[in-house]
């Protein structure tokens, strides 16, 4: 069953330029930039879904306009049977959000004092909001800070504490907003592990945003790409890496360089003055290491998936 | 919902967002003591400023010295209910449509007009910024020579009452550019001006009546000063005052209902 549906979604907004300061006091300029441009998709009740894309390619702005912050310029959304821009009441009893950058959670209050004016907002019943809190907490492993006002808390146990006060009313659809960023990578696994237990468990709808790789691919089954606004991939996470995923980069960082002959390690994806980046097969890898690191003084290396860019322009190319 | 749900629910927000305001207040509570010593100190000037006034003459503006003292007193309650509830959420109504914090609240199921309008009542500013100027006001007034009724005392809260709506509409409508032009600062300052400098300094009695009708409709900062003090000490009519503030209450809050929503359809949200 469909609990999302999306058509000819669009998005425009309207930008204020500012060349002429003079001129900008008597008469404003404006652009149009095309936020989400043509956008369809369907989720179905407990997917996982995640908008991958980089910065300003739309994935935020389709998400705000799914849980209603934001009014489309055009095309028709549905979710859980409801127009979300209405705002209808029994629609925002039934979703939940988490920004990353943004706290919900109010900075000179503890998080249980938050966490009881939620209970009265979302009129969840008092025993089954205590026991629900007891166990979110004890599973997050944050049951100590509950009582520890917010603005002394590391981001890790705030974000933590955020999930808490999205899910406490038990929404069908959860979604989230880059809900690691800036978390370390202790942190970032926890939630990450916590999302996918949710989602297992309670039968959760996950629609998550995120630039980062590996959020996505340890929390959903489904990814979306956008990019300038357009859907540009729909399919499952593991036909993306399977498809456009399939290489390392491993970046060398070194003092000096022995060898002079780079080209003969293999593909060069990037050379700057104290570090280099080759594109490999995961099964070149340990060759690779061990003969840079034999013939050549490095300092640090660093192993990372396909950037998102690159894979982009994989898309775009297999088109 | 019906009617019952309907205030029951507004109720709710009233109480949660009362307890709220209070315990940030019992957080910080060494903090901010200082508005009780300022206000005090502007009362203390403000009745020196009335005995010089009236040193040489004894009405101003057909205000005996007392009724001046009543007039400040309720120029001061309004004053103060009004940064309680209404300044400082339309100051947060700024920073959350700029900061993206309003993403936040309009993703809850809540009323979100009602919620943003109430969403901080600070009792513990109303308290520490009123009562003790209060005291001085009561205190010095010489009572038995003010023509106070009953009837006049019911009229003047219920005017009181729509005059704060009025104004919260007025503080409202100079915040809402920030829905579109993204700042909204320097018109809140403006209407604070106008509150500050107008609505608590001068009677209604001392405008020609252009001005009068001015200040109680288009930009309506003297209903909960100059109004409310006219009507208790008699001097308005009492039922064509009391019809006049309701009417324009429910005006401006009908206004306000359809603003916010056009607000909210332009509403872009701070990118995050």
């Amino acid at each position: 069953m469909n609990i999302i549906e999306i058509n000819n979604l669009n998005k425009q907004f309207k930008i204020t330029i500012r060349k002429n300061w003079i001129k900008s006091i008597f008469k404003s300029e404006y652009k149009i930039k095309k936020a989400v441009d043509n956008v369809s998709f369907t989720v179905k009740k407990g997917e996982s879904v995640a908008f991958l894309g980089p910065n300003g390619a739309g994935k935020t702005t389709t998400t705000k306009m799914m849980t209603g912050l934001i009014y489309p310029t055009s095309g028709e959304i549905s979710v859980l049977g409801f127009k979300p821009q209405d705002r209808n009441k029994e629609f925002l009893m039934k979703i939940g959000l988490v920004m990353g950058n943004k706290t919900g959670l109010n900075w000179d209050l503890t998080a249980r004092q938050t966490f009881s004016i939620y209970q009265k907002i979302y009129k969840i019943p008092i025993e089954k909001y205590k026991s629900r809190l007891d166990k979110l907490s004890k599973l997050l492993n944050v049951d100590e800070h509950l009582d520890t006002p917010v603005r002394k808390l590391s981001l890790g146990e705030r974000m933590k504490l955020e999930l808490i006060g999205a899910i406490l009313h038990d929404p069908e659809i959860l979604f989230l907003d880059e809900p690691t960023i800036g978390l370390d990578i202790i942190s970032k696994q926890n939630i990450r592990k916590f999302l996918r237990e949710i989602q297992k468990d309670h039968g959760i709808t996950l629609i998550l945003t995120s630039h980062d790789m590996d959020d996505i691919e340890l929390v959903c089954d489904r990814v979306l790409v956008i990019n300038n606004g357009q859907l540009v991939f729909d399919n499952t996470i593991d036909y993306l890496k399977s498809n456009y995923n399939k290489d390392k980069y491993v970046k060398f960082y070194f003092d000096s360089i022995q060898d002079l002959d780079l080209n003969s390690y293999g593909e060069i994806y990037e050379q700057k003055d104290a570090s280099i980046t080759y594109k490999v097969a995961p099964t070149s890898l340990p060759q690779l290491i061990s003969s840079f690191t034999s013939k050549n003084n490095v300092i640090d290396i660093d192993i990372n998936s396909t950037p998102l860019e690159e894979m982009i322009k994989e898309i775009y190319e297999k088109k | 919902m019906g009617f019952k749900d309907f205030i029951s629910e507004r109720w709710q927000i009233i109480k949660i967002n009362t307890v709220e305001t209070f315990m940030l207040q019992l957080s910080s509570i060494f903090e901010n003591w200082i508005v009780l010593i300022t206000s005090f100190f502007f009362v203390i000037i403000n009745i020196l400023f009335i005995n010089v006034l009236f040193t040489n003459v004894s009405t101003i503006a057909t205000y005996t010295k007392d009724q001046m003292i009543l007039f400040s007193l309720i120029g001061n309650l309004s004053f103060f209910i009004n940064i309680a509830w209404s300044a400082d959420n339309m100051a947060s109504l700024i920073y959350g449509v700029n900061k993206g914090d309003l993403d936040l609240i309009l993703s809850k199921p809540l009323p979100s007009l009602f919620y943003v309008t109430f969403r901080k009542i600070d009792i513990f500013l109303f308290v520490k910024g009123f009562v003790p100027g209060a005291i001085a006001y009561i205190v010095i007034i010489k009572w038995f020579s003010l023509n106070i009724t009953f009837e006049s005392c019911l009229a003047a809260i219920v005017i009181f009452i729509a005059g704060q709506i009025a104004l919260n509409f007025f503080q409202f409508l100079c915040v809402i550019p920030v829905f579109f032009r993204g700042s909204a600062e320097q018109l809140m300052s403006l209407s604070w001006a106008f509150e500050y400098n107008l609505g608590r300094m001068i009677p209604l009695e001392g405008l020609d009546k252009f001005f009068r009708i001015l200040f109680i409709t288009l930009i309506p900062v003297m209903i909960s000063t100059g109004l409310t003090t006219s009507v208790l000490l008699n001097k308005s009519d009492l039922l064509l005052s009391i019809l006049f503030s309701i009417v324009v209450s429910i005006v401006f809050i009908l206004i306000k209902i359809l603003l916010w929503k056009f607000a909210l359809k332009n509403y872009t949200s701070a990118s995050s």
